[in-house]
Order: structure tokens, then C-alpha cells, then sequence
């Protein structure tokens, strides 16, 4: 990666900011990388841009660190036995007090790929005959949501005041992708089509048909149904709920429980959490490989043998090719 | 074999989780002690200092923190082009982030001490009398002394 893509990924990436903070950000990322050079000057530009954390952990983190410093002022307004807004809360509340909600909408053909930038906006969408959208929110004239074409590909910024997308994807859409920081995202997938989801808060619950998933999330709950050829759900405090499962799936998460229903005797699960439980559901006749674990919690698994560990508890079978690893530091286990 | 992987790498992934939680503050902590002790810096001779004093911080943790702290009035930020160079964004402490800090470093020596009592038994104390056993009720046990070592660090 170039310094010049590494900014106008971190740039992208950054959309919750306004332009000012936006604009002084990617200058100081700038400067550090001419630092950088100076202090080490045998490495290449695409070296300094390696050392770097990838464009979206930074941006999450800026995103978190602003949510953080909002909770404490509202703390020491509280502590002051006063009401204190902040001066960017009271404008935009008073923004949006008087302006209209509007709407956007239209259809197309030949969209193969759909790719959704999005900040509080939630998200619908269904199967149809072919492309068509509808948006809606609350913006100003030059803040309204941008769209754009680029051959099969079709990309929505919906900006800030965006409040609800709804989507008719059509049948040969290759790919869904998805990101908002708090909107929830509820979509039904035509067959065969992919989708990626990045969240910060929102919940997904998507339905897929046969294509392959990949959904992240910091503090949403994930559901999906439907067939996945393969899938990775992951989430930091979330649940994950995952039922139907044909092929590969890696599903984890720190702090929230995981429940996994295979669909087909052949799946490979991967399912794994610190501190939440994790049950799996093998599909019937399934004589899939097992490894079950957790440390401090209680671990079930009908037919498996109990394995020696230094510590916790283990169960194991062998078979294949299916194959389940289930793990959970303090919560239980179970694989049936 | 897979039992010690098992066990290594949830090991990892519970620091890692600790560390994450236990951190954030120490960071805040040591990033303005580092800017005082600079009188001014920016953000990467912070990183290249605390690296230097055994602290390892990502550009993803440093610029979004320093931001922050900027918006919280506890540093004042502004851009300058030294004169072989290219420009830079220098932070300093406000005089609420000396006091802050100042606030800061006292709360940490609380907290250390209180750390160091537990790990030489102040809370081993307060269980061993009540298991009974042969030397119940007397005043020189283990305990007694303890609690004298942490009520003198308390004093500090």
C-alpha cells in the first residue's frame, strides 16, 4: 500500500468525523509518516505504511475515544447536579429538530455489487425481481446522500443524516457489503450472492442463500439463517446465533454467547468465546471430529471421550471429515 | 500436546483482555507524563520515548488518545513547522492537564501501594484467623504484621 492509499483509506474511514477533525487526522498520519522516513531512512514507503495498524482500527479507535469522552461529560453534568449539553449536541439537535425528513429513490440494471457507507442508518433488504433503493433521513441541500456507479458496482455514502435504507437486490448479485457504526442491518440475500457486514453497535440479522458471509461487529448481537458455504462472524461483546450451516464457519467472540445449528453432516465449525457459553448442534448423522473445551466451565459432548488437560475441562472424538472445535474460557460448552 | 496449546492460547487471549481493560488508563497516565517531561512533543517522539522506557503504544492507540485528551482541554495542540522539517502537530499540558496529571500520578501511588499490601498478605490476613488451627489468637502471626505494613504505606 502507498502512503497515498493507506490516507484515502484512513480518509473513507473516517466519515463519523467532520471535515475539520477529519482533514487534521490524516495530516498528522501524514507527518508521522514523514517522521518516520527521517528516522529510518533505509525503509520504502510501502515499509512505513506496513508499520501502521490498518485504516479501520484506527478509525474504530477514534470512533470509541469519542464515544467515551461523550459519556463523560454527560457524567460531570451530572456530577454538577446540572444538565450540560455540548455545544455540537445542541446544534445538531436543533438541526435536526427543523429539518424535513427526505427522501432518495430509484432502481437500475446490471448492479452486481452493492456497497453501503453508512453512520446511524439502518438497514433492509429483500431479494426481487431486480435494483431498486430508498432512503431516507433528515439532511440539508449538499448533505444529501451520494450515490454513485461504477460499472456492476453501485455505492451509497449516506452521510450523517441518513436514517433508514431499504434495498431490492436482484437475482446475480455477486455481493452486499455493509458498514455503518450504529445502524442495525436486516437483510435477506438472493441465491448465491456474498455479503459483508462491519458494525460498531448495530445488530445484524441477515438471512443468506448458499453465498459466503463475513459480518464484524464490536457490540452487536448476529443472527443468520439460511446456507452459508462460509462463514466468519465475529463480534467483541455480542451473541452469536447461527443456525444453518453448510460449510466452514468460524464464528467468535469475547464476551457473548455462541450457538451454532448445522445444516449439513459435513460442516466445519469453528465456535469459540472468553467468557460466554457455546453450544453446537451437529445435523443429524453428522460423525464429525470433536474437540470441545473450556476452562473453568462444564463441557458436554454425547459420545466423546474425556481428554487430559492441565487445566478445565476437554472432551474429544474422533471422525471426520466434518469437524467442531467449540472453546470457551469460563463459560460451558456443549457440542450435540 | 493440543492440552498446553489449549491452555496457552486462552492464556493469551485473557491477558490480552486484561491488558486492553487495564491499560487505558496507565496509558493516558504515562502519555502525559511524557508530555510533561518533554515540555513539548509530538506524536512520534512520544511513541519513540515511551518505546525507549520499556512501553510499546500503537499509532492506533496514540493519535485517537491524544485527540481526546485534546478535546478534554487537558492538552493544547498546535501545528508548527520547525525549521528543518516538516510540519508537526506539538501537544502540550494545559494547566487543568498539570493538575490533572498532577491528580493522576497520586491516584496510581494509592492504587500501587494497595497492591503491594495484598501481595504481601493483607487479605491472607483477614481468612487465617478464622481457619482456626494451632496458634489462633495470637497477636504476632503473620497477619498482625501485615496489616502494620500496610497501614504504614497507607500513611506515605
Amino acid at each position: 500500500m502507498t502512503k497515498k492509499q493507506y490516507l484515502d483509506e484512513l480518509e473513507s474511514q473516517l466519515y463519523f468525523l467532520d471535515e475539520a477533525a477529519r482533514t487534521d487526522v490524516l495530516r498528522e498520519f501524514e507527518s508521522h509518516m514523514d517522521d518516520t522516513q527521517a528516522a529510518r531512512p533505509e525503509l520504502d514507503e510501502a515499509q512505513i505504511v506496513d508499520r501502521l495498524p490498518p485504516p479501520a482500527s484506527v478509525a474504530a479507535s477514534y470512533y470509541s475515544e469519542g464515544a467515551e469522552r461523550q459519556s463523560k461529560e454527560d457524567e460531570r453534568g451530572r456530577k454538577k447536579g446540572g444538565f450540560r449539553f455540548s455545544l455540537g449536541g445542541m446544534e445538531r439537535l436543533f438541526r435536526f429538530a427543523r429539518r424535513d425528513e427526505r427522501e432518495l429513490s430509484g432502481d437500475d440494471v446490471g448492479v452486481e455489487r452493492v456497497e453501503c457507507t453508512l453512520v446511524a442508518c439502518d438497514v433492509s433488504a429483500v431479494p426481487g425481481d431486480g435494483f431498486s433503493y430508498r432512503i431516507s433521513g433528515r439532511w440539508d441541500d449538499g448533505d444529501e446522500p451520494r450515490i454513485t456507479r461504477q460499472g456492476g458496482v453501485w455505492k451509497l455514502d449516506g452521510g450523517n443524516d441518513a436514517d433508514s435504507l431499504e434495498l431490492t437486490l436482484p437475482p446475480g448479485l455477486v455481493e452486499l457489503i455493509v458498514s455503518t457504526v450504529s445502524g442495525d442491518v436486516n437483510a435477506s440475500l438472493p441465491e448465491g450472492a456474498n455479503m459483508a457486514i462491519r458494525t460498531v453497535s448495530g445488530d445484524v440479522s441477515c438471512t443468506v442463500a448458499g453465498g459466503a458471509l463475513t459480518v464484524g461487529t464490536a457490540s452487536g448481537d448476529v443472527s443468520v439463517k439460511g446456507s452459508t458455504t462460509d462463514a466468519e462472524v465475529s463480534s467483541a461483546s455480542g451473541d452469536l446465533s447461527i443456525r444453518g450451516i453448510t460449510g466452514r464457519l468460524k464464528a467468535g467472540t469475547q464476551s457473548g454467547d455462541v450457538s451454532v445449528y448445522c445444516a449439513d453432516p459435513d460442516a466445519d465449525v469453528d465456535a469459540s468465546t472468553l467468557s460466554g457459553d457455546v453450544s453446537v448442534h451437529l445435523a443429524e448423522g453428522s460423525a464429525a471430529e470433536i474437540s470441545a473445551e473450556s476452562v473453568s466451565g462444564d463441557v458436554s459432548a454425547p459420545g466423546a471421550r474425556r481428554g487430559a488437560g492441565l487445566v478445565g475441562a476437554k472432551m474429544l472424538r474422533e471422525g471426520g471429515p466434518a469437524r467442531v472445535s467449540a472453546k470457551s474460557v469460563s463459560g460451558d460448552v456443549s457440542v450435540r | 500436546m493440543p492440552e498446553s496449546d489449549m491452555f496457552s492460547d486462552d492464556l493469551g487471549k485473557a491477558l490480552e483482555k486484561w491488558r486492553s481493560q487495564s491499560r487505558k488508563g496507565f496509558l493516558e497516565l504515562c502519555l502525559l507524563a511524557c508530555v510533561r517531561g518533554a515540555g513539548r512533543s509530538y506524536g512520534f517522539a512520544m511513541l519513540d520515548s515511551m518505546a525507549g522506557a520499556g512501553l510499546d503504544v500503537g499509532e492506533g492507540s496514540l493519535y485517537p488518545l491524544l485527540a481526546r485528551l485534546v478535546r478534554e482541554g487537558v492538552l493544547d495542540a498546535a501545528w508548527d513547522t520547525p525549521p528543518e522539517g516538516h510540519p508537526r502537530k506539538y501537544y502540550k499540558l494545559s494547566s487543568f492537564g498539570e493538575r490533572y496529571l498532577e491528580r493522576l500520578g497520586q491516584e496510581r501511588d494509592k492504587d500501587q501501594k494497595a497492591y503491594k499490601a495484598i501481595l504481601s498478605g493483607a487479605c491472607a490476613s483477614s481468612e487465617r484467623p478464622r481457619g482456626g488451627g494451632g496458634g489462633a489468637g495470637s497477636a504476632g502471626g503473620p497477619g498482625a504484621r501485615l496489616i502494620v505494613n500496610y497501614k504504614i504505606g497507607g500513611l506515605e
